[in-house]
């Protein structure tokens, strides 16, 4: 019998490259070290997890093909003299009503739930805070996680990504995001290089940390892309290289998002809505987020601002935080603005008091803006909103 | 020594578990209350589309957030967990030797299979219906329909209930001195009681009303104010879009609507099949 609790079978895989070792080289502590994932295999949305020609798996349903989901790719070798004799041994034992068979674990499943109850790697990594069923969309993500042994993989890297100062309570969502930072194939020495290249453009420990909390991609961009993605903000914006460091540590995403979009909403915002350079520069520094939104909605928002309510360019980047107006709902400011309307208040220019600030006309909730800005009662703003 | 009771058993289940189960029905009881129509209050400029995708994130985000409040708790799929002996002594004691008894308790333990971060959120998908529809800039009473309720959609349809608008029209674009901008010489607002209508058709009685004048007129917006049987007090605005406004909109409507259909049943009113049939009344 084998040390496993299970029986062991051998299911053997053609054209299955093995990207990562046997379970025997992991210990065999997790029952779930074995599989080799091939996506292209199974059918849209499953993963498989099937094993490598050299290893053996704890799957008791050799001579039951219906539980072997994935038929067409397993196939099954009972060529070897020593696993037969095991396998009759149990049979005997089993029949004598010495040992209870456990249910099989499936060779190809949809979700994490067939396999997480066997594997203390998964438990784990649940426990870490990472959440197993986002990560099932990313299917050769999720075949790369059935493989990990916690010990060999998964401890190693969190030491790494804890030393260079991610904190503890965003590993989960870290992984969560990007579960290839787990990956085996992705060496130390290159995580490493990346992180050394952001130390040398003098982004702080601390800094870097909370990049890669906000950004869980960033380490998975080679030091080439890093360069040319801070050079791009550098040049396109004309910021210094402090500022460029200031905005990325900001809003770190900015780093990871497509460079073609953030492009096309700064063209966007020069060419169509009439910002100048110096504007959006201003703009960008304050509110880094306008540049990942939706180019649509942006347009949107600013006609509504712009043309409709009546505030000016230089209103809107100078006056303090009054650019957050780009960030709230845009019926929200449609409907604060009509009620404010309504009472003769709509004046957002500093210059002619009494006016009403930017800033806190979006941000207040709903009873302080009432309240404090048009003095009326919540039960008036609902009721005035059901007459418009 | 005597021998546990059921009911004994269960009344040293741990007060925990009482409290997660306790949680789990409630998500369940409130998906399960989740049949029948409701109306809310439609903004302008939003899509009815964009309405409902709203609606049914909100729904599916309060449900979820009712079943995810603790840990799922329950025991294992497949396993009893029966290895957990507890020998309440001492809250025996005080009844005498006789009274000591072995506890078998079933206890939950956390179970990775259930677990909220294996399963992910436990309600993913949920089907609103949409009474007669609003297009993009007209706002008021939209009727809206979950669960039993979609069934309850074509009966509307074919009640053929009267609806009330209330048009906003700019009238009369006179400019005074040739300037292009044009002044309004007067604003009037004209309510509408029809059936089978649509908004654009709706726009184009102020367009009408404007040429009778021998003048030009546009609607600025048509805003339903009743569909039967809901008002617009009965409305749910977008901040009250959540599960708890819903479930108690739905509760209030349900008399009403019974009581509506129970009266259109014992006395059928022939109803007119075009639009043409629509009163206007004038007000100022």
């Amino acid at each position: 019998m084998v040390t496993m609790a299970f029986p062991c079978a051998r299911l053997v895989v053609r054209g299955v490259r093995c990207l990562f070792g046997s379970s025997k080289a992991t210990g065999g502590a997790s029952p779930l070290a074995f599989g080799v994932g091939h996506p292209a295999k199974g059918r849209r949305g499953r993963f498989v997890t099937t094993t490598p020609p050299d290893v053996e798996v704890g799957v008791a349903s050799v001579g039951n093909p219906s539980r072997v989901r994935g038929g067409e790719v397993a196939e099954v070798h009972k060529d070897e003299v020593d696993d037969e004799v095991d396998e009759q041994d149990y049979e005997a034992e089993e029949e004598l009503g010495l040992v209870k068979t456990p249910p099989p674990l499936p060779s190809t499943a949809t979700s994490f739930r067939s396999y997480v109850g066997h594997s203390e790697t998964l438990q784990k990594l649940v426990r870490l805070g990472m959440d197993l069923w986002r990560v099932e969309r990313k299917i050769p993500a999720a075949n790369i996680l059935l493989r990990l042994s916690f010990e060999k993989d998964v401890q190693p890297r969190l030491v790494l990504l804890q030393s260079f100062g991610l904190q503890l309570d965003r590993l989960g969502r870290v992984l969560t995001r990007n579960p290839y930072l787990l990956n085996p194939n992705l060496l130390e020495e290159n995580l490493k290089a990346r992180v050394d290249f952001l130390l040398s453009r003098h982004f702080t420990r601390e800094m870097v940390g909370r990049m890669i909390g906000a950004a869980p991609f960033l380490l998975s961009l080679s030091v080439q892309r890093l360069d040319n993605r801070l050079a791009f903000y550098q040049n396109e914006l004309g910021l210094s290289p402090r500022q460029t460091r200031e905005l990325t540590s900001r809003l770190p995403s900015l780093i990871t998002a497509s460079l073609a979009e953030v492009e096309e909403i700064m063209k966007t915002m020069m060419a169509n809505l009439g910002f100048r350079r110096a504007e959006l520069r201003a703009l960008v520094t304050k509110v880094p987020r306008i540049l990942l939104g939706n180019r649509g909605r942006l347009i949107r928002t600013f006609d509504l601002l712009h043309n409709i309510i009546g505030i000016p360019h230089h209103l809107l980047v100078e006056h303090p935080q009054g650019e957050q107006v780009f960030r709230t709902k845009l019926q929200r400011i449609r409907v604060r603005h009509a009620f404010l309307k309504s009472r003769g208040l709509a004046n957002f220019d500093p210059a002619h008091p009494p006016s009403v600030s930017l800033e806190r006309f979006a941000a207040l909730p709903d009873e302080a803006f009432c309240q404090e800005i048009v003095g009326a009662t919540v039960q008036e703003f609902l009721a005035f909103q059901k007459t418009i | 020594m005597k021998t546990f009771t059921r009911k004994k058993s269960r009344t040293f289940q741990p007060k925990w578990s009482r409290v997660v189960v306790c949680l789990f029905t409630m998500a369940r009881r409130a998906w399960n209350a989740l049949n029948g129509v409701f109306p809310v209050y439609k903004p302008q400029a939003v899509s009815w589309t964009r309405l409902r995708r709203q609606l049914e994130h909100r729904l599916l985000q309060d449900l979820n957030d009712l079943s995810q409040s603790t840990p799922r708790l329950l025991s294992a799929a497949g396993q009893t967990n029966l290895d957990t002996v507890d020998v309440n002594m001492a809250a025996h004691s005080n009844k005498g030797p006789d009274a000591y008894s072995l506890q078998l308790t079933h206890s939950s333990v956390p179970s990775f299979i259930n677990h909220s971060r294996v399963n992910g959120p436990l309600y993913r998908h949920i089907k609103i219906g949409i009474g007669h529809r609003l297009d993009t800039m007209s706002s008021g009473v939209l009727v809206m329909a979950v669960g039993n309720g979609n069934k309850l959609l074509p009966e509307f349809q074919k009640a053929r209930f009267t609806r009330t608008y209330t048009l906003h029209g700019r009238l009369g674009f006179a400019t005074k001195d040739f300037s292009d901008s044009g002044q309004v010489i007067e604003k009037a607002t004209y309510e509408v009681h029809c059936v089978n209508e649509t908004c654009s058709a709706l726009r184009r009685i102020i367009h009408e009303i404007g040429l009778e004048l021998r003048a030009a007129a546009s609607c600025v917006l048509v805003r339903r104010t009743f569909e039967q049987p809901f008002g617009v007090d009965d409305a749910l605005l977008p901040a009250q879009w959540g599960l708890t406004p819903i479930l108690n909109s739905i509760h209030r409507g349900q008399p009403a609507i019974t009581r509506f259909f129970a009266r259109l049943l014992s006395s059928p009113q022939p109803m007119s099949e075009d639009i043409s049939s629509y009163s206007t009344g004038h007000q100022n």
